[in-house]
């Protein structure tokens, strides 16, 4: 009877004890191993399979090796699909972030009606995906209203297919992803501005620094922590992105405009090859998990240097 | 002293309504039903009606309803089966018939068809539908098909009295009807089922077959289609239009034909549209349109108690018998049944060329490789999709097509 008192004096009752603390950690790791650790596994296990909608069901599928990895890779749509990705992440970081870090400094100074300019450039933010990938769905559509703007101005002689051309539907989902994600570039580039001290530039202007050093040297090796906190949230927000081109062109014309995203989902729900689908989805889980790891080095090398 | 009393009041009430709730649901069965009609839209309120009505004539039959969005059905239905959770009723598009049945997820409704008796007054293409491997699977009461809607004020303003009869009249009016803004003829090109689904009328009724791609009657169907993209009686943008996308189009007047099901008649109609609708063209006059058929079919769980499962098929031959008609005038769908079917046009005059199309209606996984046809189907139109934007002629995309259908059903 004591022991056991002494135990539970030892571990329960005292809020120090690792035992407390497991505890409470408890409810949230087993929501994960739920949620994310058990789906994780069996979607890796998944992609071992050769699993269609009976095989799914009856979870009895029949274990083949790369043989899912091995047809995709040489499948042209999963090429393409690669291919997009990349294009669709560089171009939308790049243009995500310079926009977005220009509009940041530029509302960085007071100006009149900076407030509301403010406001303004956050709209893209609040919409939700489905309506903005809508209306730009009929933007560039063949009567669209920039076709219809290009025409007018005798730009083009003819209609542009924006979203029926093969080769050029990625660069317009592109485009709109781009619209959508300045904001999110601005209000954390913002943020960080505000915390750059003032009194180091007038330092700098004292010293006869000009904007760009000033920019260069101050502006930027303060804010790196957040440039490399939105580059890395960016390039995983990107990879992954579904919506707009499901919405926009459901990875047509013939295949053309697919993500890794959204040629996994289709795989997996359209055509029901769930091995298929989920060794797509592994695939960009491990680009991910790269580009993440590559960021935590080149964040611990800055904190090294320091 | 009075605390314990109101506690046993309290014992006692509880006791009560329990063995109320008990005594209730020994008389009603409970059964549920996944359906995917949003009861927000003319489907759903239609449905709710029906429902309404059979419960009130079954007292003993209280049915749930589980609404599932049409793009997630399949997912939950193969999750369901997995779970062994599925609803005493579910709602499945007649192409999902083949995997659900081999997935175990439909109860096998030989014996229940035998006892009802009329299946030979099935439309054939229905029948086909619902089976899998020589037995009934499912149970269909509405169907539906494609038929030529065309605005029959830009006809007038065109000088044509009369719809097209034959591809090359097609063309002609489509040449006649593009003007300005507006295009002659549309249809749904988009990646999913619609885009095979509407260009099967053509296909089939020139003698083409989905398993045969190659063939040149096959072909000669995608390059009738694609001339019309070429020409620009078409807009291109029917790859990324689905259904209803062509549907809005028509009704903003920017298109004078288009290929559509029964549903979405009153939409034209209640836009205002001097709507008129015809049998799909044919490549020759005096040929019958073989058209595709479509419509919901419903499946009885095979993981319900045999009480639950016999509460379903009640409902089912229900909707067989009185609701059949009641649903579809609601729906502005085609009753099933060939004895049942004609009435409708008595109200609706404007579905008499689907009533006659029915006929010669045909189920698409019965002549596009069984289960393997999402497959088939997703083949088939990407090859459409190439060949509509012009990245390869209609001989090659169906010819590579083709190989691939080939590889997939031996």
């Amino acid at each position: 009877m004591s022991d056991l008192r002494r135990l539970k004096n030892k571990y329960l009752s005292n809020p120090r004890s690792p035992v407390v603390g497991f505890l409470f950690l408890l409810p949230v790791l087993i929501y994960i191993a739920i949620y994310f650790v058990y789906p994780f596994f069996y979607n890796i296990s998944l992609s071992y399979h050769d699993t269609d909608v009976v095989s799914f069901v009856s979870g009895k599928s029949s274990f083949n090796g790369l043989d899912n990895y091995i047809e995709l890779f040489t499948d042209s749509t999963f090429q393409t699909a690669l291919k997009n990705t990349a294009i669709f992440t560089v171009f939308s970081l790049v243009f995500q972030f310079s926009i977005g870090f220009i509009l940041a400094l530029v509302f960085n100074r007071d100006f009149p009606g900076e407030k509301v300019l403010r406001g303004l450039v956050m709209i893209p933010w609040f919409l939700p995906l489905i309506v903005s990938a809508s209306a730009y769905r009929f933007f560039f559509s063949e009567q669209g209203i920039v076709n219809g703007l290009l025409l007018s101005l005798k730009l083009i002689s003819a209609p542009i297919n924006w979203l029926t051309d093969p080769s050029l539907v990625i660069w317009t989902v592109t485009f709109i992803n781009i619209w959508i994600g300045i904001p999110f570039n601005f209000v954390l580039l913002h943020t960080g501005l505000k915390d750059v001290p003032k009194d180091l530039y007038e330092a700098a202007e004292v010293d006869g620094a000009k904007g760009w050093q000033r920019l260069l040297y101050i502006v930027i090796p303060i804010l790196k922590p957040v440039i490399l906190t939105v580059l890395m949230m960016g390039t995983v927000y990107t990879i992954k992105h579904f919506d707009i081109v499901w919405i926009a062109t459901q990875g047509g014309p013939a295949n053309s405009s697919h993500l890794l995203s959204t040629l996994s989902y289709k795989l997996a729900f359209r055509d029901y090859e769930f091995g298929l689908g989920a060794a797509t989805a592994n695939v960009m889980v491990v680009i991910i998990l790269l580009l993440v790891l590559g960021f935590g080095l080149i964040s611990n090398e800055r904190r090294a240097n320091r | 002293m009075r605390r314990r009393s109101i506690l046993m009041a309290m014992l006692l009430v509880l006791v009560l309504v329990m063995t109320n709730t008990v005594a209730l649901s020994k008389n009603v069965i409970e059964i549920s039903i996944q359906d995917v009609w949003a009861d927000n839209l003319s489907w759903g309120r239609a449905w709710l009606q029906t429902l309404k009505t059979f419960e009130q004539l079954h007292p003993h039959i209280k049915i749930n309803r589980i609404y599932c969005p049409i793009g997630q059905n399949v997912e939950r239905i193969l999750l369901e089966t997995r779970t062994k959770s599925l609803p005493d009723i579910i709602t499945c598009d007649t192409p999902d018939v083949p995997h659900l049945a081999e997935a175990g997820s439909l109860l096998d409704l030989t014996q229940f068809f035998k006892e009802w008796g009329k299946w030979d007054d099935l439309f054939p293409g229905s029948q086909d539908a619902i089976s899998w491997k020589g037995k009934p699977y499912a149970v269909q009461f509405t169907t539906n098909t494609l038929a030529l809607h065309y605005n029959k004020d830009l006809f007038k303003k065109a000088g044509l009295t009369r719809p097209p009869e034959t591809w090359d009249e097609l063309l002609e009016w489509a040449k006649r009807l593009t003007t300005g803004d507006t295009y002659g003829f549309a249809f749904s090109a988009i990646d999913t089922e619609e885009a095979t689904w509407h260009f099967a009328p053509f296909l089939w009724s020139n003698g083409g077959d989905l398993l045969d791609l190659s063939k040149p009657e096959s072909v000669q169907a995608l390059e009738f289609l694609t001339t019309f993209v070429k020409k620009g009686y078409t807009s291109r943008d029917v790859v990324n239009w689905n259904q209803g996308d062509v549907g809005v189009q028509f009704r903003l007047g920017r298109v004078a034909m288009m290929i559509h099901g029964c549903w979405d008649i009153p939409l034209s109609e209640e836009a205002g549209i001097n709507l008129g609708v015809a049998k799909i063209p044919v490549p020759k006059r005096g040929m019958n349109p073989k058209v595709p058929i479509g419509g919901e079919t419903f499946a009885i769980s095979p993981f319900s108690s045999p009480e639950k499962q016999m509460a379903a098929w009640q409902f089912l031959t229900w909707m067989l018998e009185e609701g059949m008609v009641e649903f579809n005038q609601l729906v502005n769908n085609i009753p099933t049944r060939r004895s049942i079917a004609p009435g409708i046009i008595q109200t609706k005059p404007l579905l008499q060329p689907y009533v006659e199309e029915l006929e010669y209606g045909v189920n698409r996984f019965t002549v596009g490789g069984g289960e393997n046809y999402t497959k088939v189907s997703t083949i088939t139109r990407i090859a459409i999709q190439k060949a509509l934007i012009g990245q390869t002629t209609p001989e090659k995309a169906f010819k590579e097509a083709a190989k691939q259908i080939k590889r997939l059903v031996k």
